[in-house]
């Protein structure tokens, strides 16, 4: 036989109907002797249903307008903060790609590389500028008379130094870049909408794919820039040598919350191995990246890129005729490392743009293996 | 868009971003979660402030809906927290004010504190018994008024409710039982009002 405290600790449950037969037989013979425990229980019954009735309160009618503009504000911060996620990520790349430098020189494909500097205007160049920390990877493909023209513009080669040594210009010398000869025609960049759709529906698909898993991101990410490197620059790599650059790699901390951009990565590793991906899905894959590119500040550099890019060329090539008249001239030391200074700025302004239209230079590298 | 998109689909474009498919899927929750926001907050327009927190929370982190628990009870985990807090905002702002006097030059002041408990005059103003339980359910800690709001108001099973407050059953079962009657004592505090019951 229950007693009153321990029927009391099950009143909720006999009210909710989750007593067993066995309990719900002890509390109910308890109920039948004890007038008390009856009482309560009736009270809480009464209580219960009181809440249970309570009305929904209605949403006021602007509710899902407010909701729906701070969802589309958050979507925009939140492509923002991954789109510097994807800069970080091109930043890796481009680690990757100092590294592979590093094995170019070794195997003396960097010979053949800075004869190539010469013929640059007849050849189609990719360049792979470097910085040490900042580590940005541009890929500027060279495509005179063909592709797109303000691409062209921002890819055009940067001026000569002044000192001379026109071949290999100064950010050439810090160390950090490749100049590689590809001997693929550039493909004209259409930006095809309609095909936004399907790209969309892969991208869907490419979410749900289980290599998507978080735990293995980074790794596959790393893998796939990996293998992207080596097949792209047909370099051979020890295992050992590509272990190696993988925990390098591995110890710049990947941010796992980052679906969009990865599956974005992916996807353009995807397009540029495209062996890693089936001949049908490339066009997809194209115009999926095209579109985002059509959605974003790429867009914006794409259209004022021509402009600002000629004029600081001109700039440049002002501010170089100036130190030579200067020097011709034997000016003031200080009024010339003034314009030397002033010019500095303007080829770190012409790197910046470089470096914004690298995703261009993706499209472009799309183009290629169509 | 197709017209008949499954929870799952729609889950999948929500991950991509996709706010429309995003507004479909909580289209069932919004009207749900902003009455358990009223009933935890006590007010509609903090109500509505935290269901649309709660809604922005729930898009950002749907890509890290891992789709082996059910929607409904990834959502409603996500609303009870922010509900709870917010209550725990609220208190430490006022645990703040209670504790500490407030210095002036030279002398200083003993805060107010305001009464948590019904007010009696409240009480006899307005004796109908779903208004007194609204405000009871008011006063309640908050363990136990989230347990009230899901299972007596919202009607959810005390397995979904473990699920949602990720607690075991057996914790659930007491912290109803124990919420409910300390529901009752608040209104007790008021006898007339169950006048014809003996306890």
């Amino acid at each position: 036989m229950l007693t009153c405290e321990q029927v009391r600790e099950q009143i909720s449950l006999y009210i909710d109907h989750e007593l067993t037969d066995d309990e719900l037989q002890t509390f109910e013979q308890h109920l039948s002797t004890c007038e008390q425990c009856r009482q309560e229980v009736d009270l809480l019954k009464s209580i219960v249903r009181e809440c249970n009735e309570i009305e929904e309160v209605e949403l006021p009618d602007d509710f899902k307008q407010q909701l729906h503009q701070k969802l589309v504000q958050t979507g925009q911060d939140t492509r923002q903060t991954k789109r510097r996620w994807y800069m970080n990520w091109k930043a890796y790349s481009g680690l990757a790609a100092a590294i592979l430098l590093i094995l170019l020189v070794k195997t003396q494909v960097f010979d053949s590389v800075h004869d190539s500097i010469n013929r640059a205007e007849q050849a189609y160049v990719t360049e792979a500028v470097l910085e040490d920390h900042s580590i940005a990877d541009t890929a500027v493909k060279r495509a005179p008379g063909a592709g797109d023209q303000r691409l062209e513009a921002a890819s055009a080669p940067l001026p000569p130094q002044k000192s001379g040594n026109a071949e290999i210009p100064e950010y050439q010398e810090q160390n950090s870049r490749s100049v590689i000869l590809q001997d693929k025609p550039p493909v004209e960049l259409e930006c095809v909408e309609d095909f936004a759709g399907s790209a969309l529906q892969r991208l869907e698909n490419y979410s749900a794919d289980e290599r998507l898993d978080k735990e293995n991101l980074s790794v596959d990410i790393l893998k796939d820039e990996l293998s992207l490197f080596v097949c792209r620059y047909q370099i051979t790599m020890t295992e050992e040598d590509q272990t190696l650059l993988l925990q390098k790699l591995e110890e710049q901390t990947f941010e796992y919350d980052i679906d969009y951009e990865m599956i974005e990565g992916r996807l353009m590793i995807g397009v540029l191995e495209k062996d890693g991906m089936p001949e049908q899905n490339v066009g997809h894959m194209l115009s999926f990246i095209q579109s985002i590119a059509a959605n974003s500040e790429i867009n914006d550099t794409k259209e004022d890129v021509t402009e600002t890019y000629q004029a600081l060329l001109t700039q440049y090539d002002d501010l170089t005729l100036k130190i030579q008249q200067l020097q011709q001239e034997n000016s003031e030391p200080q009024e010339i490392e003034k314009a030397d200074k002033q010019m500095q700025e303007v080829r770190h302004r012409l790197y910046e743009i470089q470096n914004s239209v690298s995703k261009c230079i993706i499209e472009v590298e799309i183009g290629d293996s169509e | 868009m197709k017209f008949m998109d499954t929870e799952r689909q729609l889950v999948q474009k929500c991950k991509n971003g996709d706010i429309r498919s995003f507004e479909l899927l909580i289209e069932s929750y919004q009207k749900k979660i902003f009455n358990i926001a009223f009933r935890m907050l006590g007010n509609q327009e903090d109500a509505l402030d935290v269901t649309q927190e709660v809604f922005i929370k729930i898009y950002k982190s749907i890509s890290s809906f891992k789709e082996e628990s059910s929607l409904s009870t990834w959502i409603y985990r996500i609303a009870t927290n922010v509900c709870l807090d917010e209550l725990r905002k609220r208190k430490k702002t006022k645990m703040v004010s209670m504790d500490s006097p407030i210095q002036l030059n030279g002398g200083e002041i003993n805060v107010q504190m305001q009464d948590q408990g019904l007010h009696p005059d409240e009480l006899v103003e307005q004796k109908e018994l779903k208004t007194q339980i609204k405000k009871a359910i008011n006063c309640l800690k908050d363990e136990h008024k989230i347990v009230i709001i899901l299972r007596d108001i919202n009607g959810y099973s005390y397995e979904e409710i473990s699920k949602i407050m990720e607690c075991s059953l057996g914790t659930v079962k007491s912290r109803i039982n124990r919420a409910r009657n300390s529901l009752k004592s608040i209104l007790l505090k008021k006898k007339e009002l169950y006048s014809h019951y003996d306890v």
